[in-house]
């Protein structure tokens, strides 16, 4: 296990590798490069621009500009941020946190509802309560994201206004953005106020997510029950008199589960698109509202920046799915 | 072969049951008639058939509607800044955006024009890259299917949602065709997966072996011979990914990183909406997402329908 584990790990230093000269060429292609953000500087003498271009390395060639590029996010020399005046790794580290609050919220949210809601509509197949979610499925796997975070945003918080539509905490309650060190201070002295007002601000967010997480989940789950109820040695458990609840507990839902675990890992890159449109809607302080907002600006630094990010979060979650596949299914040796 | 079992009759002699006592002939289905006969009793498919259609001449027949019914459905470039932000009523079925006072009905029908164009061209570029690959790979194996597969996970590593954005406005953001292609070619990487493994299995059956053994070149074995037991599959795969990209190019254009006003599409309209919810009309958000989410839902039914008619597993 420990051997496989970390063959897996040498496998993604390739994968990183070729995804960073994915990344390169197609940030290449923007027309005008990373000088586009000055483009239209009418103070910028010609000669001043030459100079950027010659302390960027813009004047090399392509090839060097790449292994000078990659080199510096090893050393983690990330530069600033065009706008926010801030090194690259820090606004990015800085808005982490509120990314991965968001995705495990919202995928606690999903498997909660999820897998019981699964299970059950197996159990009682074909009745209302199957009709219904296999109806909600349908819907909820044809919605937009986006279009359903706006709906709930729209009558929750327009209309109702029961719940906050925007960001991350009430800066009118905790005097300071989220997660600056006066935040933390505030935070540490008041961590009841603290909790309850980041719930209140994920409720929205996380639901969005979770109502298409359920969609596909509850599905997944049903199917699987049901391919685990009609096996032969849950036969022969019911032949021998075992008791109903103890066939469904111990018998069934062991085997059901099963792949279900690993399916759950297989979707977190999905859980982490789903992330980067909820943040865009409301505005939550994350990796997606800062990709969107750097986009706009031609932040050529700081959209390079999330990029790696992001393709090394999904490499790392599909080495989660791997491993969790690898520990779930005793059958499968990877000696 | 299987046009000439049409129609051959078998006898069944042993239990009558039709009441006469005569025996009964049973008529035998080709594939082709198996294979819809599944689908049509498929309990939603045929709702999504007959949604769709509706969908399809509602939008595409949308400038002849605005020649029979001027007074509802308006010209594309049509609109009245006196009528802005005007709920749902006779005169505006859809109620009017607050920007401009288009009539949001005729902008969906109009719309629909271009997302529905988008998610079928782009699948069937995807479909085309994706079968090339994977028949490549999967067919020859060795080398270049190791180095394929590679390039397809990594390319599946790189989050297309952050990708499109950025490539829609490198290849110049409003045209419809760019933006197909850039779908097109981000999303031919599950195919490939599918056709791959397909290959895998289907090159090693006996039907294989006796065409190469007759000295049938490899293209032929190909197309003639894997391709069309392959089919049921990537077909699946190409109407999922048609609902999957037309959800795509409604958030890219909300966004405003995809069709630009001028041009209308589902996600344009929606595209100045975030800005006025506050005032709360509620309207202009619903009514083109709702359009977005029935269309999907159709092209979901349709594809869950082809799923079991070609399900080999599936026994009627």
């Amino acid at each position: 296990m420990i051997g496989y584990a970390a063959r897996r790990l040498i496998q993604t230093i390739p994968t990183i590798f070729v995804m960073s000269i994915i990344l390169f060429g197609i940030m290449q292609a923007i027309p005008g490069g990373p000088m586009a953000a000055l483009a239209f500087n009418s103070h910028q003498s010609y000669a001043a621009k030459l100079a950027i271009i010659h302390r960027w390395g813009l004047d090399l060639p392509v090839y060097l500009q790449y292994f000078r590029w990659i080199g510096a996010m090893f050393t983690g020399d990330w530069q600033n941020s065009f706008f926010l005046n801030q090194p690259v790794n820090k606004v990015i580290l800085a808005r982490l946190p509120a990314t991965l609050l968001l995705m495990t919220v919202g995928y606690l949210l999903t498997e909660l509802l999820a897998i019981p809601a699964g299970i059950l509509a197996a159990l009682k197949r074909y009745s209302f309560f199957d009709q219904f979610v296999t109806f909600f499925a349908y819907v909820g796997n044809s919605m937009p994201t986006f279009w359903l975070g706006l709906m709930l945003l729209m009558v929750f918080g327009v209309f109702l206004q029961i719940l906050p539509s925007s960001g991350v905490i009430d800066i009118r309650v905790t005097g300071a953005p989220f997660l600056t060190p006066e935040y933390n201070t505030w935070f540490s002295q008041n961590p009841v106020t603290g909790v309850l007002d980041v719930a209140k601000h994920i409720i929205l967010p996380a639901t969005t997510l979770a109502i298409v997480g359920v969609a596909a989940d509850s599905r997944f789950v049903r199917a699987s029950m049901l391919d685990a109820i009609h096996q032969d040695f849950v036969r022969t458990a019911r032949a021998k008199g075992v008791p109903e609840r103890t066939v469904i507990l111990k018998h069934t839902l062991r085997n059901a589960l099963l792949p279900v675990i690993t399916n759950i890992a297989l979707e977190l890159p999905i859980l982490f698109s789903g992330a980067v449109v909820t943040e865009r809607i409301f505005t939550w302080p994350g990796m997606g509202q800062l990709f969107f907002q750097a986009l706009e600006g031609y932040d050529y630094p700081l959209m390079m920046g999330i990029l790696f990010v992001a393709g090394l979060l999904v490499i790392f979650f599909n080495v989660l799915a791997d491993f969790a596949y690898a520990i779930a299914d005793p059958r499968i040796s990877y000696a | 072969m299987l046009e000439r079992a049409v129609e051959q009759q078998v006898q069944v002699g042993q239990q009558p049951i039709v009441e006469s006592g005569y025996d009964v002939a049973i008529k035998q289905f080709t594939l082709r008639e198996i294979i819809y006969r599944r689908f049509m009793a498929h309990p939603l498919a045929k709702w999504g058939v007959v949604g769709l259609l509706v969908i399809i001449v509602a939008c595409y027949g949308a400038p002849l509607w605005h020649l029979l019914f001027p007074n509802f459905i308006e010209a594309p470039d049509d609109f009245n800044v006196l009528q802005a932000g005007v709920g749902p009523g006779p005169q505006h079925l859809f109620g009017t955006d607050s920007l401009n006072g288009h009539d949001i009905f005729s902008q969906v029908l109009y719309g629909g024009r271009l997302s529905l164009i988008i998610g079928l061209g782009s699948m069937m570029l995807a479909t085309s890259l994706g079968v090339l690959v994977g028949a490549f790979s999967g067919y020859f194996g060795g080398v270049a299917d190791a180095m394929m597969m590679r390039v397809t996970d990594v390319l599946l590593t790189v989050p297309a949602l952050l990708i499109v954005p950025l490539a829609a406005r490198i290849f110049g953001a409003d045209n419809p065709f760019y933006i197909a292609m850039i779908f097109g070619f981000l999303s031919w990487q599950s195919i490939a997966r599918i056709v791959r493994s397909q290959f895998l299995s289907l090159r090693e059956m006996q039907f294989t072996e006796s065409a190469r053994a007759l000295g049938v070149p490899p293209a032929r074995i190909i197309l003639r011979h894997l391709l069309p037991n392959a089919v049921g599959p990537i077909v699946v795969a190409f109407t999922l990914g048609i609902a999957g990209n037309i959800v795509l190019e409604a958030f890219i254009s909300f966004l405003g990183f995809g069709i630009q006003p001028p041009s209308v599409s589902w996600g344009s309209i929606l595209a100045g909406a975030e800005e006025y919810l506050i005032d709360g009309n509620w309207w202009w958000i619903t009514f083109p997402g709702l359009m977005v989410t029935v269309t999907v839902l159709c092209v979901n039914f349709i594809g869950d329908g082809l799923r079991d008619a070609f399900d080999p597993k599936i026994v009627n």
